[in-house]
């Protein structure tokens, strides 16, 4: 189990995180949205003490990680796959290498046969196994993205931080991506944290669903509570309006 | 000033703290050998031909400068082996070649790192279970430590062959007499106290420009004035250091 409480994080004046609670059980897949800014891979990054909180806790399995530093932290680490929103593929190795960075410290059982293993979560991901000698930068921006996801899995973590995975992607490779996601839940029994603002993905993939807004978690439940929640905050974001108490602070052109 | 003040000092511990992780990762044993030796080719094949051009063409015009001087005063180019091995030895080889290396090797440190750095990529090193530290700080101290001694004894070389070249051919010094100006004058204490120097040039740079990368933010805009800015601030620390690295050196005997 993985609980956030309280949870404050303000860069210079920009009060990002402002008391934020949030539980995530053993196993199960919960979606995070929220507005563009909102704070979601900032949460993601405190999950995996990438960021330290100025107030509150993180705690992993009972672990307080809040202050944990190094090698402690490290160990910690090793159970979370994270996919970052751009990517972050390491752009002086090749697609193959990327996939297999973490092996070798994180699954040295594994590292041995790196070679299938790329092959193997290249065609999770739905790409093809020759892909692996090119280098990032001949990718396509949705390859990319899958790329960094086959890397996020490849060592097989048992937590697993979704930063908008279908974001970029065709509807039909979203789906794609979606299947794999709940395959690995029924499978490996992982715990994903998906952060997404496709509600399509987020209603078939999530058990529960988690709305943030200024700062904290103001709506949460199951996906089916959230599809006919009457809150007007959750309607207007999950139909996309931009009527409603959510004003984005974007200037309409008059 | 007091902001400014604030800063340095915050800067001087966190470059304390990247230093004690290189170390440690060092002293650990966990540093991969086969980054460090890319580093090295890869700092000798980028900046060999510069290094050794600049210092063929300063020991040139040491000669030409120091044989026309005496000339004048003495009616012959005197002395112009000792004049040109010594400034090479002690000072020019070693700060000529930091000023090429902060230029060359530092700028395209701080541009990689802070390029990873804004684009997550040093965060994703951290969720693989690596240290940037280790992975990317040690091979690249441990490559320009090494590197830069051996190129600094490189650039006394070939300038005073350079010296040589205008000494025998402009001046017409007959070459046993260069050599020996050289041999006499120049001892391995004056060697040493140079390549002490460039050990430590070396350090600066490498400190200075990992650093930049690491702290950097603020997308391609801030990887590039964090590139500029490593490059001045190693300079300046550079020639600031090389005065008082000198008077210590020679205060403990090194190249008086
Ligand atoms: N390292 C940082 N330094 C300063 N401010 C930051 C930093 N990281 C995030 N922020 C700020 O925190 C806020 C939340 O950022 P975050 O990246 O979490 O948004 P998000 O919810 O993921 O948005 P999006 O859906 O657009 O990705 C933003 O206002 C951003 O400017
Ligand atoms: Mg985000």
């Amino acid at each position: 189990m993985i609980s956030l409480q309280g949870l404050e994080k303000t860069f210079g004046l920009n009060r990002v995180l402002r008391g934020l609670d949030l539980e995530i059980k053993e196993g199960e897949t919960i979606t995070i949205m929220g507005g563009s800014g909102a704070g979601k891979s900032v949460i993601l990054k405190h999950i995996v003490g990438l960021m330290k909180p100025d107030k509150g806790r993180i705690t992993v399995k009972d672990v307080d990680i809040t202050s944990l530093k190094g090698d402690a932290l490290n160990e910690i680490q090793k159970q979370f796959g994270y996919l970052f929103q751009g990517g972050a593929l390491f752009d002086s190795l090749t697609v193959g290498e990327n996939i297999a960075f973490g092996l070798h410290n994180l699954r040295p059982d594994l590292a041995r046969h790196w070679k299938d293993v790329v092959a193997e979560k290249l065609g999770l991901v739905g790409l093809k196994p020759e892909i692996a000698a090119l280098k990032p930068a001949e990718l396509s921006g949705g390859m990319k993205k899958r790329v960094a996801l086959a890397r996020a899995i490849a060592y097989e973590p048992s937590y697993i931080l979704y930063d908008e995975p279908t974001t970029g992607l065709d509807p039909i490779m979203s789906d794609v991506i979606n299947e794999l996601i709940l395959g690995l839940q029924k499978s490996l029994g992982v715990t994903s944290i998906v952060v997404t603002h496709d509600m399509t993905s987020a209603f078939k993939i999530s058990n529960r669903i988690a709305m943030l807004y200024q700062g904290k978690i103001v709506a949460l439940g199951t996906s089916q509570e959230i599809r006919h929640s009457t809150d007007p905050l959750v309607k207007q974001f999950i139909t996309g309006s931009s009527r409603g108490p959510i004003q984005m602070q974007v200037r309409a052109i008059e | 000033m007091g902001r400014f003040i604030l800063e340095v000092a915050e800067s001087v511990g966190q470059v304390a703290l990247l230093w004690r992780e290189t170390l440690v990762s060092f002293v650990r044993g966990r540093w991969e050998p086969r980054l460090s030796v890319t580093q090295m080719a890869e700092i000798g094949v980028s900046s060999f031909a510069v290094v050794g051009l600049t210092s063929l063409f300063t020991g040139m015009v040491l000669a030409f400068q120091s044989g026309f001087s005496f000339i004048k005063v003495f009616n012959e180019p005197l002395y112009v082996g000792s004049v040109v091995g010594l400034s090479l030895v002690k000072e020019l080889g070693p700060v000529l070649t930091s000023v090429v290396l902060a230029g060359r090797v530092g700028a395209s440190i701080t541009a990689e790192l802070g390029t990873m750095n804004v684009t997550e990529q040093i965060d994703a090193l951290y969720t693989l279970g690596t240290s940037p530290v280790r992975y990317l700080a040690v091979p690249r101290f441990i490559a320009m430590m090494i590197m830069m001694p051996i190129l600094a004894a490189l650039a006394d070389i070939i300038g005073v062959i350079g010296g040589f070249l205008v000494a025998n051919l402009q001046l017409k010094i007959a070459s046993g007499v260069y050599w020996e100006e050289v041999t006499t004058f120049v001892d391995l204490n004056d060697v040493a106290h140079g390549l002490i120097k460039a050990f430590f040039f070396g350090l600066i740079i490498v400190t200075t420009s990992c650093y930049k990368g690491f702290t950097c933010s603020g997308g391609a805009e801030g990887v590039g004035r964090a590139t500029t800015s490593a490059v001045v601030i190693s300079m300046v620390l550079i020639l600031v250091g090389d005065y008082f690295l000198s008077a210590f050196l020679v205060s403990i005997g090194i190249g008086g």
